[in-house]
């Protein structure tokens, strides 16, 4: 009863006989070379093999004096290791999902590149403005746009954009919801087409242009709506999107004189100078450092930003506090999407600036805690694998001395 | 030999478990959703909003009365009216010039409801005028446009109510032909300037017309132009008037004549093209009646109804009107008009805007000619200001598919409440027809159309002025007022603007 092992290796093909107790009766070796044509190639042909297999068979049952139905058994190399390993587990199904999304990634790729994509990706790069619109919101009057959008149930969707291309985040950096309930409701009659001082209290939000989005051609009630309302400039209409434009000034920062006694019959008008902020990039909050002309009594400085604890104010030379303007008969009582402080009515140095150091603070936190997470996401180093590496160590060793002392006696 | 761990409790422990693979993908996992949680958190959350749209009262109204063109022969009139309805109480309401606000005139004054007010023009034309209403009076507010000359070649008779300036809206009916002058009439009532382009269209399909691109409105300002102008040799045109800045209040004036013999004038309203057009008030008798038809963006099939006194007829030979894309189509309803006055109702495979264009005197009659056009549903009351005796107001209210019941009070300044009211049963298909009993004899009462119940109406109305020499007559159509209007819920969506 005998054992006839065979390991087909890169450069010879060892084979040994052993008998029954695990003692080696003889062994053979069939050395050939590997023909490498190009650099970097490697290549056999596999007859070779199978002829080197054959020849070492043959010559450790001569060497052994075995005759071949004597042999109970035929290992070769590794591949019973293999076939155990290769039993089948949870390891195959997700190799296969993992091979089927790295095929399908290059392809959804290439269906994106080629059909478009909507969505996040898309985002920063859409116009969502006219060309002239978004060169209005960069110069220093940074004035505000009103986009509306229908959404279900007949509601109105608005979005206040104060930077021409709105971008992935703009969400986060808006302000609660409980500042724009005044602007709710200015966009809601402003819609409704009531015909009152909608589009001057909106004038004063800093708002300019109002861009309708998917604007029917004819007979669309919104659009006649906006159409209707007095102070509000049909501008363009383009792919299907109108846009209309405040009448009256607008702009982040303006001045805007008391209401005068009129008579009957005559309409009021509002009289707004717009303050120039120092030029910067439109994504940031607004600052002033001018000098405002000289002017009436009892006029404000009305600033388009909801009232915080960060912006600081300074009128001629001194810190003022500036207070959210109160709403006649509305509900809040006061209008905290917008400050302002009363100016004299001589010509005042005036300075307005925010401070953006704790959002800052608050994105660095946040970028500590995700590497912190990435560094505990990394694959730590296993206990268990000193034992494997040692097993990996040692198997040079063994093949080393497999090299038995006939393999010059095989035939090739 | 020591004894493990029972438990890892210490920092010693916990650095232990961490060392475990799974272990530190549990806790990396955990801590990513605690961060994305955080994110979540600070995401403004939708606010709650009303569940349904409110309903408001309109704070103003802003009419454009265009108008105003008055020759030794020939008189304009515009009226505005504050009707003594139902919560009309406080507010005001002017007729003013349409001037720049340096050279503004003093404009007329109504302070209390049931007053009219009125600018005649004789002899020379005078600025556009603009009808505006605040407070409640908004939700009475009305004003009229008349256009009269009763001798020489321009004899004729006009009205149209003054209408809301718009950025988009067509004038169907009038010609180029020799002997015709249709004119279009352009306001811009606002502080800047505005750009206007007329697209003429002709039975052939669009005509050619350079002089109508581009035209330039000061703020404040009138224009008017001559269609022969732009496309000459038209026996019907179509014009689509659209903004390309700014919005502008219009009205067509059309004037025929043989030589010295007028063969009469009409004022043609603004109309908006849609798959069903309800034209509530052609009249009869009448020598002749044409119906012009334009789809303006595809082909279309029509279908037409007429709505007699008697019930829904089909004409025959006009169950399908074919309207090529462009294409100013025109129907002779002159064999189905031989009974009585009607509606008609057009029904389309596209968007169509339509209108029909009525002439009267036979004989030694002279001519006279008018042109009414598709109306919008009447949704809410409908004020017609400057009625007067000695001229037949006819007020025609079609209901085009079901019953419908309306209700109409005739006012008079001076009096408390309606002096005459009556209630009408209009059955569905049908159209009917109600004199105005008026007294006074300036042009001050007021009718006031409304919608009570049952399916749609839609409402014109008829003048007719017996003459020596033949009546004139005019056809307008009645338009709902903006009373209340629906104030929609909207909800701040950062970010909306990019989806």
């Amino acid at each position: 009863m005998y054992i006839v092992t065979v390991d087909q290796g890169t450069s010879s093909t060892k084979t040994a006989l052993w008998d029954a107790g695990g003692d080696l009766v003889a062994e053979a070796t069939a050395s050939y070379d590997l023909e490498r044509p190009e650099p970097l190639w490697a290549q056999i042909d596999a007859e070779r093999w199978w002829d080197a297999c054959c020849s070492t068979v043959r010559a450790v049952l001569a060497q052994g004096g075995v005759r071949p139905g004597d042999v109970a058994a035929v290992a070769l190399d590794g591949i019973p290791a293999r076939l155990a390993g290769a039993s089948f587990g949870w390891r195959q199904p997700a190799a296969a999902a993992i091979t089927v999304l790295l095929l399908l990634a290059p392809i959804g790729a290439l269906g994106m590149l080629v059909l478009g994509v909507d969505g996040p990706l898309a985002r920063g790069s859409r116009d969502v403005l006219p060309a002239y619109v978004g060169a209005e919101m960069r110069t220093t009057d940074r004035p505000r746009s009103l986009v509306l959008s229908r959404g279900a149930d007949d509601r109105l969707i608005y979005d206040l954009l104060s930077a021409p291309q709105p971008q992935l985040g703009d969400v986060d950096v808006a302000g609660p919801a409980s500042t724009s309930a005044v602007i709710t409701s200015l966009v809601s009659r402003l819609a409704a087409g009531l015909g009152a001082d909608e589009v001057e209290a909106l004038a004063t939000h800093g708002i300019r242009y109002v861009v309708l989005g998917d604007a029917r051609a004819a007979g669309d009630p919104l659009v006649e709506s906006l159409d209707s309302q007095p102070g509000l400039r049909r501008v363009s209409a383009r792919d299907g999107a109108a846009v209309w434009q405040l009448v009256p000034t607008s702009s982040r920062a303006q001045v805007i004189d008391p209401p005068e006694a009129v008579a009957a019959g005559t309409v009021a008008m509002r009289v707004a100078r717009a303050v120039p902020t120092v030029p910067d990039d439109p994504r940031t909050p607004p600052s002033v450092a001018t000098t405002v002309a000289a002017g009436v009594d009892g006029r404000t400085l009305v600033l388009s930003e909801a009232i915080d604890s960060r912006w600081t104010w300074t009128v001629d030379g001194s810190a003022v506090t500036s207070t959210s303007p109160t709403v006649a008969g509305g509900d809040p009582a006061t209008d905290p999407s917008i400050q302002q402080v009363g100016l004299v009515s001589s010509s005042v140095p005036v300075t307005i600036s925010f401070d953006g150091s704790s959002r800052s603070t608050w994105l660095w936190a946040q970028g500590a805690v995700l590497l912190l997470v990435a560094l505990l996401a990394l694959p730590s180093r296993r206990v268990e694998d000193d034992d494997d590496s040692d097993a990996f160590e040692d198997a040079p060793d063994a093949a080393d001395v497999a090299v038995g002392p006939d393999q010059g006696g095989t035939s090739a | 030999m020591t004894t493990p761990d029972p438990a890892p409790t210490t920092v010693a422990g916990l650095l232990r478990a961490l060392r475990r693979p799974a272990v530190t993908v549990a806790v990396a996992a955990v801590s990513m959703l605690a961060v994305v949680g955080v994110g979540q958190t600070r995401v403004t959350a939708v606010p709650p909003v009303d569940d349904a749209p409110r309903v408001e009262p309109v704070a103003s109204t802003t009419l454009v009365c265009p108008v105003t063109t008055a020759t030794s022969a020939l008189i304009s009139t515009v009226i505005a009216g504050v009707a003594e309805l139902d919560g009309v109480s406080t507010g005001v309401a002017t007729l003013a010039d349409l001037t720049t606000r340096t050279a503004a005139s003093d404009p007329l004054l109504i302070s209390k409801p049931g007053q009219t007010v009125a600018r005649v023009f004789r002899e020379k034309s005078g600025p556009a005028q603009l009808a505006r209403a605040t407070g409640s009076f908004a939700a009475g507010f009305g004003a009229d446009q008349v256009i009269r000359s009763g001798v020489g070649a321009t004899r004729g008779l006009g009205a149209a109510p003054c209408s809301r300036p718009v950025t988009d809206t067509w004038l169907v009916g009038g010609g180029t032909t020799v002997g015709r002058l249709t004119q279009v009439l352009l306001v811009n009532d606002d502080d800047s300037p505005a750009q206007v382009d007329l697209l003429v269209y002709g039975p052939k399909g669009p005509v050619d017309a350079p002089g109508g691109a581009g035209i330039v409105l000061p703020a404040s300002s009138r224009r008017q132009v001559r269609l022969d102008t732009l496309a000459p040799g038209l026996a019907v045109a179509a014009v689509h008037v659209v903004t390309r800045n700014g919005r502008v209040g219009v009205t067509g004036l059309d004037q025929q004549s043989n030589g010295l013999i007028p063969l009469g004038m009409s004022l043609l309203p603004p109309t908006t093209p849609s798959t069903t057009v309800v034209i509530p008030n052609i009249p009869a008798p009448v020598r002749t009646a044409r119906l012009s038809l334009i789809s303006p963006d595809g082909d279309a099939s029509a279908s037409l109804t007429l709505l007699t006194g008697d019930g829904p007829i089909v004409p025959s030979g006009l169950a399908q009107v074919v309207l090529p894309a462009g294409r100013v189509v025109t129907v002779d309803l002159t064999p189905a008009l031989v009974h009585s006055a009607s509606g008609l109702r057009i029904t389309s495979t596209a968007p169509v805007a339509g209108a029909v264009e009525v002439r009267t005197g036979d004989g030694t009659d002279l001519k006279e000619m008018d042109s009414a056009a598709g109306t919008p549903l009447l949704n809410a009351p409908g004020i017609v200001a400057g009625l007067r005796r000695g001229i037949t107001h006819r007020i025609d209210v079609a209901a085009p598919t079901a019953q419908a019941v309306v209700r109409m009070e005739l006012y008079v300044p001076g009096t408390t409440g309606a002096v005459w009211a009556q209630s009408v049963t209009v059955p569905g298909g049908a159209t009917r027809r109600i004199v105005v009993p008026v007294t006074t004899l300036a042009a001050s009462s007021f009718v006031v159309v409304t919608p009570v119940s049952g399916g749609p109406v839609y409402a014109g109305r008829e003048v007719s002025e017996a003459g020596a020499r033949g009546p004139m007559i005019a056809l307008a159509p009645i338009y709902p007022t903006r009373a209340t209007t629906s104030v929609p819920v909207a909800v701040s969506v950062p970010g909306s603007s990019v989806r």
